[in-house]
């Protein structure tokens, strides 16, 4: 099976970290967190792929998420936490 | 401010502060801190954030400040906590000998159960309201209304792991006590500083009407002191002089080791919510239980507040106490 290098990177002045994990669609068994910016994983071409990213903080806090190298995914993620919330939470799929 | 607070609750334990600096500690947390708690004080339950509660009852009064890092399955928990008020040597419903000990407790708690985005975006896909492209839970909720509402805020609580179907954690406690006691071989009053720890470990779960009623049992084994019966002693004096008596717990305290099971329950209703639990001390077969019931909301719409009802078999009755800034929560 054909592999892809897909890489998840991240850029915020307000989060030190964020909370993203990734799993292959269907199949929770798989399941890979990003533990640092840029993490690249080695992904099967033609797999779709979910993820989320968590983020806890202040009002406007913002964050930036790249993901490079699937065949098809939305990116760049821009996000900030709404008026009124204190947590920032993002789902979506990706394929390779 | 985060930093003074925690430096006032670690001085006062590090010098072993009695009730009264403690209550002038608790005075100023509370013009710090302007909101109430956002979770519930145990062990078992509670989110992330800094949390700061208040509970008061007939037989002990605490303040505590609690600091919560999280991750996506499991959470840290670093709590600081003072006695505000014990006046007697009663047993309380939850058992807890180290009630009336500054104390400083660790607690680790981690999800059994995986979560499943595919299913989670699925669910976000039936809401029905495209934004742009993914699911951004919290934008979706903002647009949502009645059922959506619901299910797009069960959503983020599942994204959260608020509600894992099976759980289990670990909690480390140490403290200190200055007590205080009358000698058996004198008339004045003495004092000594006693620690005292406690470890548990639990397991529990969420039943299938997620987010409504969750379960935990916990084993705990505690060593601490407990002061002897009060009394008072009058030394002899010569006939028609007044006499001068000392009131107060009666010999040294005593070390007090329990092991402790617990069954813990909570079921969260419209107009209220309870917390109850039923503990057993294998040493001494003291059985207690404990139930707080919620009966106050906040703006948030969040049970705060509410009363505490304890029993135990050793007293054989019923106590009351409230409680406020105890935001109810499962985890």
């Amino acid at each position: 099976m054909k592999t892809k290098n897909v890489t998840f990177q991240w850029s915020s002045k307000d989060f030190k970290k964020l909370n993203i994990l990734l799993q292959k669609a269907g199949d929770k068994k798989y399941s890979k967190r990003v533990t640092k910016n840029p993490e690249t994983f080695t992904l099967n071409e033609g797999q779709e792929y979910v993820y989320m990213v968590r983020a806890r903080g202040k009002e406007g806090n913002s964050y930036e998420l790249n993901i490079t190298g699937a065949t098809k995914a939305f990116s760049p993620v821009k996000l900030k936490i709404l008026p009124g919330e204190k947590t920032s939470t993002f789902l979506d799929k990706f394929l390779v | 401010m985060l930093k003074t607070i925690l430096t006032l609750a670690v001085l006062s334990m590090l010098h072993l502060s009695p009730n009264v600096q403690a209550e002038e500690i608790v005075g100023a947390l509370s013009q710090k801190l302007s909101s109430t708690g956002d979770t519930k004080n145990s062990n078992i339950t509670g989110g992330a954030g800094t949390t700061f509660e208040l509970t008061a009852g007939q037989k002990d009064k605490r303040a505590s400040l609690k600091w919560t890092m999280d991750n996506i399955d499991s959470n840290l928990a670093v709590e600081f906590s003072v006695p505000t008020g014990s006046s007697d040597n009663t047993v309380l419903a939850n058992l807890d000998g180290l009630a009336k000990f500054n104390k400083v407790t660790v607690n680790y708690k981690s999800a059994l159960t995986s979560l499943d985005i595919t299913k989670m975006l699925e669910i976000c896909n039936e809401v029905g309201i495209a934004i742009t492209s993914g699911c951004d839970l919290e934008g979706l909720k903002a647009q949502s209304k009645g059922k959506n509402a619901q299910k797009i805020s069960d959503l983020i609580k599942e994204a959260w792991n608020d509600a894992p179907p099976k759980f289990w954690g670990t909690s480390l406690s140490y403290g200190s006590n200055k007590m205080s006691y009358i000698a058996t071989d004198s008339t004045t009053k003495q004092s000594e500083t006693k620690y005292g720890w406690a470890a548990s470990i639990y397991y529990g779960g969420f039943f299938k009407s997620k987010y409504k009623s969750m379960w935990a049992i916990e084993a705990k084994r505690e060593e601490s002191y407990k002061d002897g019966d009060n009394g008072i002693i009058c030394p002899p004096q010569e006939l028609n002089l007044p006499i001068s008596c000392v009131s107060g717990p009666l010999g040294k305290p005593t070390r007090n080791i329990k092991d402790i099971i617990s069954f813990h329950y909570r079921q969260k209703f419209d107009k209220f919510s309870i917390s109850p639990s039923v503990n057993f001390d294998n040493r001494s077969d003291t059985l207690g239980i404990d139930v707080p019931i919620f009966l106050f909301k906040d703006a948030g719409n969040d049970f705060v507040g509410g009363i505490n009802l304890g029993w135990t078999n050793e007293e054989h009755e019923t106590t009351l106490g409230i409680f406020i800034g105890k935001k109810f929560s499962f985890y």
